[in-house]
């Protein structure tokens, strides 16, 4: 009687390969039904002495350590409504604005801290490159046109999923000077679109 | 489309290419782990590295805080306010260390200066790029624990001790002392713009006499041979090249800030490795031309392969309505 054809042929090293490489595969098949969104990397913002209700817009620059190193460009965006805009200045730099509704939104007090929000990002790309330093972020507070408080950090490169950095931001004053434009609730916009009554003719 | 939908359908259609990939390694964007290296057939007898890697790169000039206080500020508080002022600058200086002077003699000696060519002597001494001087009073009237402390800053050039700028001060009333952090934050914020430029940084160039190298420096791949000139800061860096059938070398170079370097890395071939590899490649041949082409492993591998393939594709695409492979938020670009 003929024995099963395959069997006189083949050997246990090449047997051993086809079982291993089929196993393989189709465990790398099994695992692509099941890819859950890796959480984002929380960057929260803390100020002791500016209100939340005295900022109007916040820009987070995110700045490569070298000169030679740039953010890939990448178009502009908008998200979260159009209360979040990003885009990648001239100069390299990752730029985040954040309009007044999404840090009303998602700002609040504790008592610790006059201002707290926190904004999610990731990076699209999470490989290391040893040559990149990591970048700073430089966040700043905007009231009107004006730039009330300030503050930096270095975060870690590429941004780790689930990883948390927290940037404390202090109004800029001089000495002696609380700055009130800090503290003042009522904010007082200052003249962007001209006062009223200037374009009569 | 998912990617990874994307990737699996490929991997159902050619299972063979994948079969050396871990599961889920190849998925775009994920947060996959580190791949390991190619599997080398003969992985020749390496030779003890050199030297041993080194730990940190060398570090450029710093900015010095020279602080001191009078006899009326607590010597505790003194050594607060000296630290937060080092710690509140360091994100202003670009791969710069910002230190304080501790050493008393050369402290002493700049509290006595009467001349900024003297202070700047002290700076200059400390291999210094820039200093900052803090100095911390009380003015007693009562008592001096109800004094209120007066720090002044002040960011000087080294050498000739020149003034950068006004004096820049900050009161801390008693009882605020908790608060110092807080009360110099804004302060400090403005020493910023006058801190030095980033040190200049330098590119390296490695060249190997053999193609497809995987070349690592300091322990992180930096890909296979041929390589485009490496930007990175100045310092020591060591540089392994290695590929299957050559010795390993590893080489240590000194990068200064601004240079251009060079480093050659001339991997000499194994005998003993080439002759297992040669062996080797001759049996998978021989493995290959015997039996009819059905009993091939790779085709009963990729035969199973995509059974199972197609099995799970149906499954993905059943399921996949619901799926989410990039995490919400903002996305942030690379840095290239």
């Amino acid at each position: 009687m003929k024995s099963f054809p395959f069997r006189g042929h083949l050997r246990s090293a090449s047997y051993g390969r086809a079982l291993s490489t089929a196993l393989v595969t189709a465990l790398a098949l099994s695992a692509c039904g099941s890819d859950p969104a890796p959480p984002a990397f929380t960057f929260q913002i803390n100020s002791r002495d500016v209100v939340l209700t005295a900022v109007d817009r916040i820009e987070i620059v995110l700045e490569p350590q070298s000169l030679d190193q740039n953010f890939t460009t990448v178009p502009d965006r908008s998200l979260y409504g159009g209360n979040v805009f990003t885009r990648v200045s001239a100069a390299g730099e990752f730029v985040i604005n954040v309009e007044r509704p999404y840090i009303a939104e998602h700002g609040h007090t504790a008592p610790d801290a006059a201002f707290i929000m926190e904004l999610p990002l990731y990076s699209t790309d999470a490989t290391d490159d040893p040559v990149v330093a990591v970048p700073q972020a430089r966040t700043t507070f905007i009231r009107g046109a004006e730039r009330i408080a300030v503050g930096s950090r270095f975060l870690e490169w590429p941004l780790p999923a689930g990883g948390r950095a927290v940037a404390t931001v202090s109004c800029i004053r001089t000495p002696m000077n609380f700055g009130p434009q800090c503290t003042n609730n009522d904010p007082v916009r200052l003249p962007d679109a001209g006062p009223s009554g200037a374009d009569g003719g | 489309m998912r990617p990874s939908l994307l990737v699996c359908l490929a991997l159902a259609l050619f299972p063979l290419g994948a079969a050396a990939q871990p599961p889920g390694a190849t998925v775009p964007g994920a947060q996959a782990p580190p791949q390991p290296p190619p599997a080398q057939p003969a992985q020749p007898a390496q030779p003890p590295p050199s030297q041993p890697p080194p730990a940190e790169s060398r570090q450029p000039p710093p900015v010095l805080v020279v602080a001191w206080s009078d006899a009326q500020v607590p010597p505790e508080l003194g050594v607060v306010i000296r630290d937060v002022v080092v710690e509140q600058l360091t994100p202003f200086v670009r791969r710069r260390p910002v230190v304080a002077l501790t050493d008393p003699s050369a402290l002493a000696t700049v509290a006595t200066c009467t001349e900024a060519l003297c202070i700047g002597a002290q700076i200059a001494n400390a291999g210094a790029v820039t200093g900052v001087l803090v100095s911390s009073t009380r003015t007693v009237v009562r008592a001096p624990a109800r004094a209120p402390t007066v720090i002044t800053l002040q960011v000087v050039d080294p050498v000739s001790g020149a003034e950068r700028h006004p004096p820049l001060t900050v009161t801390i009333e008693p009882g605020e002392e908790a608060r110092t952090a807080e009360l110099l934050a804004p302060v400090t914020a403005q020493l910023g713009q006058y801190m030095p430029a980033p040190p200049p940084r330098a590119s390296l160039l490695i060249a190997t006499n053999v193609d497809e190298a995987e070349v690592t420096i300091n322990g992180h791949p930096a890909g296979q041979s041929p390589i485009a000139p490496i930007v990175l800061p100045p310092g020591r860096y060591v540089v392994r090249g290695e590929r299957a059938g050559f010795m390993v070398q590893q080489r240590t170079i000194d990068v200064e800030g601004g240079q251009a370097a060079r480093l050659d890395l001339d991997l000499e071939p194994d005998a003993e490795a080439l002759a297992l590899l040669t062996a080797q490649e001759e049996e998978a041949r021989d493995g290959g031309d015997q039996g009819p082409w059905y009993t091939r492993w790779y085709v009963l591998a990729g035969g199973g392969a995509v059974v199972a393939g197609a099995i799970v594709a149906v499954i993905i695409i059943a399921t996949s309505s619901g799926g989410e492979s990039t995490p919400s938020g903002i996305p942030v670009p690379p840095i290239e």
